[in-house]
């Protein structure tokens, strides 16, 4: 049995258009004006049991909405899904025993109460047998370091505490599979290197299969073995992380602020992407030159004033792979 | 067995967490002192030489009041959290949960309202005894007066219910919940007995179903009659089992037609 199965799924939403004039708003009393737009556009996909799936794409591309359907909270316009043998919104509490779910952007937890309150009302909430649920529970808080801070009200907690109580009550029910949209948003990186860990843990002692959407590459990286792409609700990138590492993430940017005129380096790997006056934008290849050489080598020849390191923008990848797809 | 526990639990931690503000609503019992002040001092200046008005003595009149009071003030704006989970998408957290998601919110109310109505009913009490003090009370009718209350409770949640499950619907519920919610006092009997209404207020009062969950509890505690609470009980669970079949109506299609777009 496969952990997901897709086929040519279908979401349309609509939206009232309001007018900006008076007499617009008026007349929309009588007749309102809807307009329909598509969030997921004929979507197929199928996800083995234990594999690890980076579901990406920029805002507004249907990630949410996919997983809503997914989770049972939405039903689709039309197609057809399954999620561990069962169509979500119409086997919604049976299929809820089986997967957990973290919105990254959403609490599951009771603010002002401790941890520990949630946890022994989601051991009632999924009928977990007192004995399993005092092994899991112990389990858990030994693997995310719970302990400390498991009495004291969430609202007390620091955003990186919160999230490790939120991804540990999501697997006190041992499930099949787990949901993580967007988990680590808002994290320090040492918090999210730690959420990224434990959900690896997780994957690799208990076999939980992950279906993650985010906006970080370094959860893409970390965390998942297949990356799949989606914008205007269609999937335009299905393939492993290794393929889209070597062909998209293993370029980086980086900005100067000069003091000198730019002396050029000449090394492999290293372009001129944009100059403009004392600034200069260069694209790194991390196929050819590591991060650090091509720092260091600009840094021999150059005086600088500022320099910002950053990761290409997963939009700009997207663009990539639309453009790719025309060339072929 | 296993259900009935998960939704004791809901109740359980609904109530620990409102628990930490039980000051806060003691404190907001301030008003209701106040309203009872004035109406005390009002019903003295009406009463006058007279001991009884349409059936009601003075006490019994005070003591209606602080009933119907504990059945209003310890009610929460419950079509309130449906209208913001609907728009907000906070729903995606409960539907993704084992649980019947009007169930969830059910416990979760019971356990609010129960701690409002004991903090209510002890101000207004205690108040009322001080001031005018207390009417004849049998104890042996304690579990018919708590069942009836009870009912009065769930409608209360059904009511709102229905109200905020329009937000499947419309965007902006809160006119028409002010509405509805005042019809409901006004005519439900919430400041006086319906036998003090004038005609016509008195017939339609009389033919709607509030007066069933807010004079009805009051009238049965200051005035217990053994056949008036067969009746009215009888009542709560016809309107109970119609405005609960609709409310149940409204989620099956609402839920259907759920938009929660974007993340």
């Amino acid at each position: 049995m496969k952990a997901i199965e897709i086929r040519n799924l279908h979401k349309t939403f609509s939206q009232s258009v309001k007018s900006s004039s008076i007499k617009g708003r008026l007349k929309q009393i009588f007749k309102p004006e809807v307009k329909l737009f598509s969030a997921v556009n004929g979507i197929s996909l199928y996800v083995e049991q234990g594999e690890t799936v980076a579901f990406i794409g920029p805002n507004g591309a249907g990630k949410s909405t996919t997983i809503k359907i997914l989770t049972g909270i939405l039903n689709p316009s039309s197609g057809e899904a399954k999620v561990l043998g069962l169509v979500p919104w119409k086997e919604r509490i049976q299929l809820a025993y089986q997967i957990g779910c973290v919105f990254g952007q959403k609490s599951q937890l009771w603010m002002h109460l401790p941890a520990m309150d949630t946890f022994n009302l989601l051991a009632k909430i999924y009928n977990i047998d007192k004995k399993k649920y005092e092994r899991r529970k112990n389990e858990l808080i030994n693997l995310f370091e719970l302990k400390e801070f498991l009495h004291l009200p969430i609202r007390k907690l620091s955003l990186g505490q919160r999230m490790r109580c939120e991804v540990a009550a999501s697997l006190l029910h041992e499930p099949k599979m787990i949901f993580l949209d967007e988990p680590t948003i808002g994290l320090d990186p040492v918090a999210k290197n730690s959420i990224r860990e434990l959900i690896k843990k997780s994957n690799k002692e208990e076999g939980v299969t992950v279906f993650l959407t985010s906006h970080d590459s370094g959860d893409i990286e970390h965390l998942c073995k297949r990356v799949v792409i989606i914008n205007h609700g269609e999937v335009i990138y299905d393939d492993s992380t290794l393929a889209l590492k070597k062909d998209y993430l293993k370029k980086k940017e980086i900005d100067l602020k000069l003091l000198t005129p730019w002396q050029a380096v000449d090394l492999e790997g290293v372009a001129i992407a944009k100059q403009k006056g004392s600034g200069i934008k260069l694209n790194i290849d991390l196929n050819l030159i590591s991060i650090e050489k091509a720092v260091h080598a600009i840094l021999k020849t150059n005086q600088v004033e500022d320099i910002t390191i950053q990761n290409v923008d997963l939009e700009e990848i997207i663009t990539n792979i639309y453009l790719k797809k025309k060339r072929l | 067995m296993n259900s009935l526990a998960k939704y004791l639990e809901i109740m359980k931690i609904t109530l620990k967490s409102k628990w930490i503000y039980v000051y806060d609503t003691l404190l907001a019992q301030f008003f209701l002192v106040i309203i009872l002040f004035v109406y005390i001092n009002l019903w003295k200046m009406t009463y006058g030489q007279q001991t009884i008005i349409d059936g009601f003595t003075l006490p019994q009149m005070i003591w209606y009041l602080v009933i119907a009071e504990t059945i209003i003030l310890s009610m929460i704006p419950f079509h309130r959290v449906l209208e913001k989970e609907i728009r907000e998408g906070e729903i995606a957290i409960r539907l993704n949960k084992p649980y019947s998601y009007l169930a969830f919110h059910y416990s979760a109310y019971l356990g609010e309202t129960m701690l409002k109505a004991v903090v209510v009913f002890s101000v207004g009490a205690l108040f009322t005894w001080t001031t005018v003090g207390t009417i004849p009370f049998q104890i042996i009718n304690i579990p018919v007066l708590f069942l009836v209350f009870f009912l009065a409770n769930l409608f209360n949640f059904i009511y709102a219910s229905i109200i905020g499950l329009i937000s499947f619907w419309t965007e902006d519920i809160t006119g028409m919940f002010f509405i509805l919610e005042r019809a409901k006092w006004l005519l439900g009997g919430f400041l006086l007995p319906l036998e003090v209404f004038p005609e016509p207020a008195r017939s339609i009062a009389e033919s709607l179903p509030f007066k069933n969950f807010i004079y009805g509890p009051a009238k049965l505690f200051t005035q217990f009659d053994s056949h008036f609470a067969y009746h009215l009980i009888g009542q709560q669970l016809i309107y109970l089992a119609l405005f609960g079949a609709l409310a149940f109506t409204l989620y099956s299609i609402g839920i259907k037609r759920l938009e929660v777009n974007g993340g």
